[in-house]
């Protein structure tokens, strides 16, 4: 029993790749069992036929390898595979904490966006609704639960508030998906009107 | 009798095979870590880089030979591994050592090569043992008895899975740990350990039925 169980050691053992415990255990049985012993010296001769191929301790490349991987890399910066060149922006901060210029770069990104959000709130004028065409049909209409804007005759009961969600705010119900956009005086309604031909 | 031997034998041994890997040693006295060097490709310095270069190449030339068995496809595997390195260098991971990373790179693309030619090519005598002059001394009768032993290893060798293969050239030919070889492999150090027995197993009983075909030829021959 003790045998097979050591038996299975033999090719870790072999190349001195046991723990030092499975050692004193391995150690321990070759000491008392000829046949676990001869069988190791087998694996250890035919092991050895790996020397020759052995890398040397400090190998060196063949000669010219390092002229021809620094030529392939020089080509590659050429054609920008990588980027920091001396000196640049990106150079610098990478040297000064790893890691920065992603970090940067979102915040850049989140500072970016919330302007946006600010600009599209202002500029409701530029950002007029765009109601689908071929709207009309008066089984389709929708004023439900809202405040009309303006006389429901007047934009054909199409235009409206939805004031528990936000007073003021244009809102278009019919047949095709709602859509909000920003406040807008009942003048610009009008307007509104005129520019998607209802 | 026997035990006195085997811990002679194994003294012997260790002393020859565990040599470090040499990447992990920390470099002489005046000489910049990889991790500085990295910092300094990484700000743009291509000096910096070429360094790197001196530095691994040689390794990652040993271990890419030792896998494919071939000089030509070893230098390739090689040269793209640094330029992958350059591509990647920004993103390094300066948790993990740079050797290993190295390594990881090579191993993968050696494979990959391997796939691709599918080893059906036979190992040629001007492919086997080191590129610069290993046994000059040697006489050439034995010289050529060598390269001819070499033939047959490196068949071995060939004819091991992809996995076990890595292992064996890792180990047995860079001298590298089983802990530092489950980095590059990115497997536990029990799966190299088991990988390394399955291998050793592999390589003896393949050698032997070599041996054991080589003898019954011969002895056909003389009938």
């Amino acid at each position: 029993m003790a045998c097979d169980r050591q038996r299975k050691l033999i090719p870790l053992a072999a190349g001195h790749d046991l723990t030092a415990a499975e050692f004193r255990e391995f150690d321990e049985h070759l000491r008392s069992c000829l046949s676990c012993y001869r069988e190791y010296r087998e694996y250890q001769e035919v092991l050895a036929l790996l020397d020759p191929l052995r890398a040397p301790e400090s190998p060196a490349a063949p000669d010219g390898l390092v002229d021809e991987i620094m030529a392939e890399v020089q080509e590659a910066g050429r054609a920008g595979a990588r980027a920091p060149r001396p000196g640049s922006l990106r150079a610098r901060w990478a040297h000064l904490v790893p890691g920065a210029l992603p970090i940067a770069a979102a915040l850049v990104l989140f500072c970016g966006a919330g302007l946006l959000y600010l600009a599209s709130r202002g500029g409701g004028d530029q950002r007029l609704p765009r109601i689908p065409a071929g709207f009309g049909d008066p089984a389709t209409r929708v004023v439900h639960d809202v405040t009309p804007l303006a006389p429901a005759d007047e934009f054909g009961g199409i235009l409206v508030i939805p004031e528990r969600l936000r007073p003021g705010k244009l809102r278009y119900v019919g047949p095709a998906p709602s859509f909000e956009t920003e406040p807008l005086p009942p003048a610009r309604l009008r307007q509104v009107s005129d520019r998607n031909d209802f | 009798m026997a035990a006195v031997s085997f811990l002679s034998l194994r003294a012997k041994n260790r002393s020859m095979k565990d040599r470090k890997s040499g990447a992990s040693e920390p470099p002489a006295a005046g000489l910049a870590t990889d991790g500085e060097i990295i910092r300094a490709c990484q700000a743009g310095d291509e000096s910096a880089f070429a360094s790197l270069v001196e530095r691994y190449s040689g390794r990652a030339y040993w271990v890419a030979h030792g896998l494919l068995g071939d000089q030509d496809e070893a230098r390739d595997i090689v040269q793209e591994a640094f330029l992958r390195v350059y591509r990647a260098l920004d993103r390094f991971d300066f948790d993990q050592s740079f050797y290993t990373w190295l390594y990881r790179i090579v191993v993968n693309l050696a494979i990959d090569r391997l796939r691709k030619l599918s080893r059906s090519r036979s190992v040629s005598l001007d492919d086997v043992g080191e590129p610069a002059g290993s046994s000059a001394e040697a006489a050439p009768g034995r010289r050529m008895e060598a390269a001819e032993t070499g033939v047959e290893v490196r068949e071995v060798l060939a004819r091991l899975p992809d996995k076990y293969r890595t292992v064996m050239v890792l180990r047995e030919l860079n001298g590298l740990s089983c802990k530092e070889i489950a980095g590059i492999v990115r497997s536990s150090h029990a799966t190299v350990r088991w990988r390394l027995h399955v291998a050793r197993k592999y390589f003896r009983d393949e050698w032997e039925r070599r041996k054991q075909r080589g003898r019954g030829g011969r002895a056909n021959h003389g009938l």
